[in-house]
């Protein structure tokens, strides 16, 4: 047909092409009399309610037509953008919690665990909330502040009040120095423009304090680990292979890092001693409770720095070309030895 | 945007971030008075860190036409790392947080410069995330922390 069946010229509705959709469907549910004029009128009434901005969505499927969503994107409304944003921290939040151990590790394992569990919940809870929210319509993925969160608070400050409570002295001390360290503003932000040849704007360099504070707690973290592993024998071992694990299952714990740790757990504190003293190279499954094993070595970061690129944790350290050859699959530049190839 | 100039920052015989790396040492599980080399070698990696996450930034920024580099240049650098994505949401939804408090209760009088009034908005920006800095490191009594901080 040359025109859409129902039409007169004079209506002229804004969207010829997708008011004739939803009428072959309509057909058999509209049973009145001068049928062909009656849905004219019904078609140019849902027109004409709705935002009259040319690339406003008008014509929904047939079944969801009668609702007026208005001027609400879709996109909004769905769970999407809220879980996505709540996913990447469950997972922070579990690897994170895979390798606590120790009294010390304790303190930050834990705070940040809170931190992230809270926002966590918040965000799944916000989820489910985001539809009859209006005010965070602009946030998109940004959006990890809900309103459900605001009942989490509470409860997660209370359990953070217990917890620093029970804090005996050098513990605090810890968790003091854990909260006020953080990085020199200024030399941050002269390495940083030194290194794009720009001045970069005050944010960033707050941003880049932050995820680097966040770097090298988890440095030292590994580095703690290996100095535990490495408690019991003789000579560091070299680094063994890395174990395929499903990148997606963040549940278990890495067993990348478990490498020198045997299952036995029977052994006692008296056993891991009298194996000790005999000298013998055989590794022991360490409890979680720590001996002073002194402070950490650089060779302890060297190897938590291996590791940790090994593991193709890492996007951002020793992958982008400036120092090549640990044999990690890095980007473009990595690859081709430094050279870009685009310019 | 030019190649890294990787050993242009590095420290000549001093260190980038020394007391802030021994701080950091005790914070995270250390003994209180680490040993000389091993702040040496974390200042260098940290130095390292810095230098290759904002070189992937300025890429990035590169490939999308930009000169000028923005947050989300930084955010993709990251992206790799869920524990330093996740971190740098946290922070950001707390200066989001902490700005619209402050909104309530500030009603902006008196402030030099008003007039300019979209200057000020992204300094104010950064000042918060300052305050929101000294705030979250503050230490912490038995009461536990202040409204703001939800670490």
């Amino acid at each position: 047909m040359a025109s859409p069946p129902y039409r007169s010229p004079a209506t002229s509705p804004p969207y010829p092409s997708h008011m004739s959709l939803p009428n072959p469907k309509k057909r058999p549910s509209l049973t009145m009399p001068g049928g062909p004029n009656q849905k004219r009128q019904k078609r140019t009434s849902i027109a004409s309610s709705s935002s009259a901005h040319p690339l406003r969505q008008t014509s929904f499927p047939p079944e969801e037509s009668n609702h007026d969503n208005g001027p609400r994107s879709p996109s909004v409304d769905s769970d999407f953008t809220a879980v996505t944003g709540g996913k990447s921290v469950v997972t922070a939040g579990t690897a994170k919690r895979g390798r606590r151990k120790g009294r010390a590790k304790q303190v930050d394992g834990s705070v940040k665990s809170e931190g992230r569990e809270k926002t966590v919940d918040g965000a799944n809870r916000g989820a489910s909330e985001v539809p009859e929210d209006d005010e965070e319509d602009d946030e998109g993925g940004e959006g990890m502040v809900e309103n459900g969160e605001v009942g989490d608070k509470a409860a997660e400050k209370k359990k953070l009040a217990v917890l620093l409570g029970a804090f005996d002295e050098e513990q605090n001390d810890r968790y003091v120095s854990l909260r006020r360290a953080k990085f020199r503003k200024d030399t941050i932000r002269k390495i940083t423009n030194q290194t794009v040849s720009q001045s970069v704007p005050p944010n960033v360099v707050v941003t880049v304090s932050g995820y680097t504070k966040a770097f090298v707690g988890v440095l030292i973290e590994r580095a703690r680990e290996v100095q535990q592993q490495w408690a019991t024998l003789d000579t560091p071992p070299p680094t063994p292979q890395k174990v395929p694990v499903d990148p997606t299952d963040f549940h278990t714990g890495n067993p990348n890092n478990d490498i020198f740790s045997t299952e036995s757990s029977s052994s006692s504190a008296f056993q891991d001693l009298t194996r000790a003293a005999q000298g013998l190279a055989e590794p022991v499954n360490q409890p979680a409770e720590r001996t002073d094993l002194g402070p950490l070595l650089p060779d302890h970061f060297r190897e938590a720095l291996r590791r940790y690129k090994r593991d193709g944790e890492g996007g951002g350290v020793g992958l982008a070309g400036v120092s090549v050859g640990l044999g990690v699959p890095g980007t473009g530049a990595a690859r081709l030895g430094g050279r870009r190839l685009f310019r | 945007m030019t190649e890294p100039r990787a050993r242009a920052a590095r420290h000549k015989g001093q260190l980038n971030f020394e007391p802030e790396i021994r701080d950091m040492l005790f914070a995270f599980g250390d003994d209180k008075y680490p040993l000389d080399e091993t702040v040496r070698i974390l200042d260098e990696i940290t130095t390292d860190f810095v230098i290759e996450t904002s070189h992937i930034a300025s890429k990035a920024a590169e490939y999308s036409g930009r000169t000028k580099l923005k947050i989300d240049d930084f955010k993709f650098a990251i992206r790799g790392d869920e524990i330093l994505t996740g971190r740098v949401r946290e922070l950001l939804a707390i200066d989001k947080e902490l700005k619209e408090s402050r909104k309530q209760f500030d009603t902006g009088e008196g402030r030099v410069g008003l007039e300019r009034g979209g200057r000020r908005k992204k300094e104010d920006k950064v000042e918060e995330k300052e305050e929101a800095k000294a705030e979250n490191s503050k230490p912490t009594q038995d009461e536990g922390l202040g409204e703001e901080d939800d670490e």
